[in-house]
């Protein structure tokens, strides 16, 4: 009988406190971060979409050398076709495409890059309607040159 | 007749686009980030979705979260098949798109829900952020709003399974339909419009 | 009322007849706009009062600030497909949320919302109240049998049992109100408590008042007693298999009868529609002001519906505060709790009250 009435009251005690702590919740401000109108603050070191960047003079960072196709861990993700320019004997890279839909933002083709040509930006927004469409070619990855020395900036400012 | 029509689909289009229940429905990593989806600071419930509901029956949105093996294939399908019409479908990470990194090697991997089910938003990342798929959920309202009743038919002719589940339930063998063609995996270039304007991307 | 409206029918030149056949239907309009209207805003309150309680913001999309939330949820499942299964009972699986949903009407009928404001005033009106919200339990039998779904079969069980063991203490609770009141009639028990906030019934019998809140929670299956729809066991209990329009109205049935059960407490322990001083606040305060006997009635009613409506939001805020709050209980505990703490309380406290009865009153 006794043992009874003590464990009503300590259960009586013990939820008590749980309504509590509950309500004290529901005086403080919310913490939500209304998302379409605010973005988040991303961190800075945050993988988001790939890009291909630009020399100032605005061509290809890349040189073609296929070391992230290697390191990839998605087999084929990155497709790169490149030519030999006859004169100059550089190659040229003339494709380039992504798979976005596949890619799991490893970050390991950045690392990799012997000219850092390919960073991660911050742009995660990448829903869409139609599969065919995730498919990143060069054109779509390209950036013009004044972002690419912004994120170029960026990742040298990150290293250090 | 057609004014009233579309009255009534601005009132339907705005009723259910405000009000996608998604179906609690969460398989692997993904999952994760589709639960603190709808925890405190990003709130999936500001779009009235937080209704995760546990029976097929009452939900409109199955969020396909995590990797999809052949062992689950069926019973997605079924759950899918158990959903009542207008139903939608967001597949949210790699895994659910074209398989991921599970792509190229994996004996147990179905590579991309759409060779299921008919998808109608696709969702980058692995795992994408919790607004990420918030922003999913916007897309699919903006589809939802262009949709019209009168075209009901067309719709339930494109929400099928694009399998055939077999008539004996014991054995869980999917069979492609025959009507629907198989889509192949990894990159895809056949069929792709190169001019396809992609937005800005948002750097710094 | 009657002459009245007969009044306005015959300018219409409708004969006397139709007035006093639609008479009887008017009010159960009302009070189904009433309903439905106090759904509609309880599941908002409730999703943005969870939301607070957990620091969410809770919808805030639709409409201002979330407002049409809900208006949006119930035109969505209007239009949604009916899904029937093959081997499902046809009959009894449509006429379930019927089941489940019209004696929660009725009950509104018996409920004295203001002194006046009551469609069926009869002597056994508590009596009935409880018939009929146990009966709402045979249309969740119903769901969960005819949908010929183990899930459902299960929740109908184990709401039937929990049902079964919480009407016991419930009704020996709300016997203490009629010894105290001396009647069943719920609006003399009403008219019993009058004399301010120290002469309600919750002072006399404040265990039986524990007890009823307890119980009342469990009648409307909701959490931390909600193992008829208990998700992580149950897919979604005896609803399993309703999809749309029969979804909505079990859905409309349990948050009814959640608010009518909140009304009920209100009226037997909290004074109903009476207000906590001596006399009302509109007399003190302004009847030196309005001198019209008219004006000040309708004044009146308006405070009685005021204290009724505050009460009852009190005590919903109470249920949905203990939602977030406290988790699922296991299904041997949900019995033991029942039949061995809530049911000698229960006796402890009809006891007690009989007791403070005869020193009150001497015989
Ligand atoms: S981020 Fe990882 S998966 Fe994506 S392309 Fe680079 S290496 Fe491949
Ligand atoms: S992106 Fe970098 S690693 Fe890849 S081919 Fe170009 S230069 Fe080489
Ligand atoms: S996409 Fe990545 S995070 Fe999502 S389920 Fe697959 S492996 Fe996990």
């Amino acid at each position: 009988m006794k043992n009874a009435v003590n464990k009503t009251i300590s259960g009586i005690i013990e939820i008590a406190r749980g309504m509590a702590t509950i309500m004290k919740h529901f005086f403080r401000p919310s913490i939500t971060l209304e998302y379409p109108e605010k973005k988040p603050d991303l961190p800075p070191r945050f993988r988001g979409r790939l890009a291909l960047l630009t020399n100032s003079d605005g061509t290809d960072a890349c040189i073609g050398c296929k070391s992230c196709v290697k390191v990839c861990p998605c087999v084929d993700l990155i497709q790169i076709e490149t030519s030999k320019d006859p004169e100059t004997k550089k190659i040229v890279v003339e494709q380039f495409t992504i798979d976005i839909g596949r890619c799991i933002f490893c970050g390991n083709c950045t690392e990799i890059c012997p000219k850092n040509a390919i960073v991660s930006t911050d742009e995660f927004e990448l829903a869409d309607y139609s599969r065919e469409s995730l498919v990143f070619d060069k054109k779509a990855l390209t950036l013009d040159p004044e972002k690419s020395q912004r994120l170029r900036d960026k990742k040298e400012k990150e290293v250090k | 007749m057609k004014i009233i029509f579309t009255a009534i689909d601005i009132v339907y289009n705005w009723a259910r686009s405000n009000s996608l229940w998604p179906l609690t429905f969460a398989t692997s990593c993904c999952g994760i980030e589709m639960i603190s989806a709808s925890a405190a600071s990003y709130d999936i419930a500001r779009f009235g979705a937080e209704v995760f509901r546990a029976s097929p029956r009452q939900a409109d949105l199955i969020i396909t979260a995590g990797t999809i093996t052949h062992k689950m294939a069926p019973a997605l399908v079924q759950l899918y098949e158990q959903m009542p019409e207008p139903k939608y479908v967001i597949a949210m990470g790699a895994c659910c798109i074209t398989g991921g990194m599970y792509e190229n090697d994996s004996y147990s991997v179905v590579r991309g829900v759409d060779r299921l089910i008919p998808v109608d938003v696709y969702l980058p990342g692995c795992p994408p952020r919790p607004e990420a798929l918030l922003d999913a959920i916007i897309k699919l309202q903006k589809k939802m709003k262009t949709e019209s009743l009168l075209e009901r038919k067309q719709y339930l002719e494109a929400h099928k399974p694009r399998v055939i589940l077999s008539e004996d339930r014991d054995c869980e063998i999917l069979l492609p339909n025959p009507d629907f063609e198989v889509i192949h995996w990894g990159v895809q270039t056949i069929g792709y419009d190169k001019d396809y304007k992609k937005a800005e991307v948002n750097c710094v | 009322m009657y002459d009245l409206y007969a009044k306005i029918l015959n300018i219409l030149r409708l004969p006397e007849i139709i007035a006093q056949l639609t008479w009887a239907v008017i009010p159960f309009a009302c009070i189904a706009a009433l309903m439905v209207f106090v759904v509609i805003f309880l599941v908002l309150m409730e999703r943005k009062f969870l939301a607070w309680l957990t620091v969410r913001k809770g919808p805030n999309r639709v409409g201002p600030n979330g407002f049409l939330q809900t208006f949006a949820d119930a035109i969505k499942l209007l239009f949604k497909e009916d899904i029937m299964s093959e081997e499902t009972n046809k009959l009894l699986f449509t006429i379930a949320p019927v089941i489940a949903f019209a004696p929660v009407m009725i009950i509104y009928g018996l409920m004295p919302f203001t002194e006046h404001l009551i469609a069926i005033n009869i002597a056994v009106g508590l009596f009935l109240v409880f018939a009929l919200s146990s009966l709402t339990t045979v249309g969740i039998v119903l769901a969960g049998w005819s949908s010929n779904n183990k899930y459902s079969l299960l929740g109908g069980m184990r709401s039937a049992a929990q049902a079964i063991s919480y009407e016991i203490p419930l009704v020996i609770a709300v016997l203490s109100i009629a010894v105290l009141a001396g009647s069943l009639n719920l609006k003399e028990i009403v008219t019993a408590q009058s004399g301010g906030l120290f002469s309600w019934n919750i002072f006399p019998a404040f265990i039986g008042f524990i007890v009823l809140f307890i119980c009342s929670i469990a009648e409307v299956n909701r959490v931390p007693f909600d193992l008829p729809e208990a998700e992580s066991e149950l897919v979604s209990g005896y609803n399993t298999e309703y999809s749309g329009m029969k979804f909505a109205l079990f859905f409309l049935a349990e948050y009814a009868a959640l608010f009518i059960m909140s009304v009920l407490i209100s009226t037997l322990f909290l004074g109903g529609y009476l207000p906590p001083f001596n006399d009302y606040l509109s007399i003190i305060l302004l009847d030196n002001i309005i001198k019209n006997q008219a004006i000040m009635d309708i004044l009146i009613h308006l405070e009685q519906g005021f204290w009724l409506v505050a009460k009852t939001y009190t005590l919903l805020f109470l249920i949905i505060w203990i939602r977030g709050t406290l988790p699922r209980l296991r299904a041997d505990q949900l019995m033991g709790f029942s039949w061995k703490f809530l049911l000698p309380l229960a006796f402890i406290n009809l006891i007690l009250t009989s007791i403070i009865k005869l020193a009150i009153q001497g015989y």
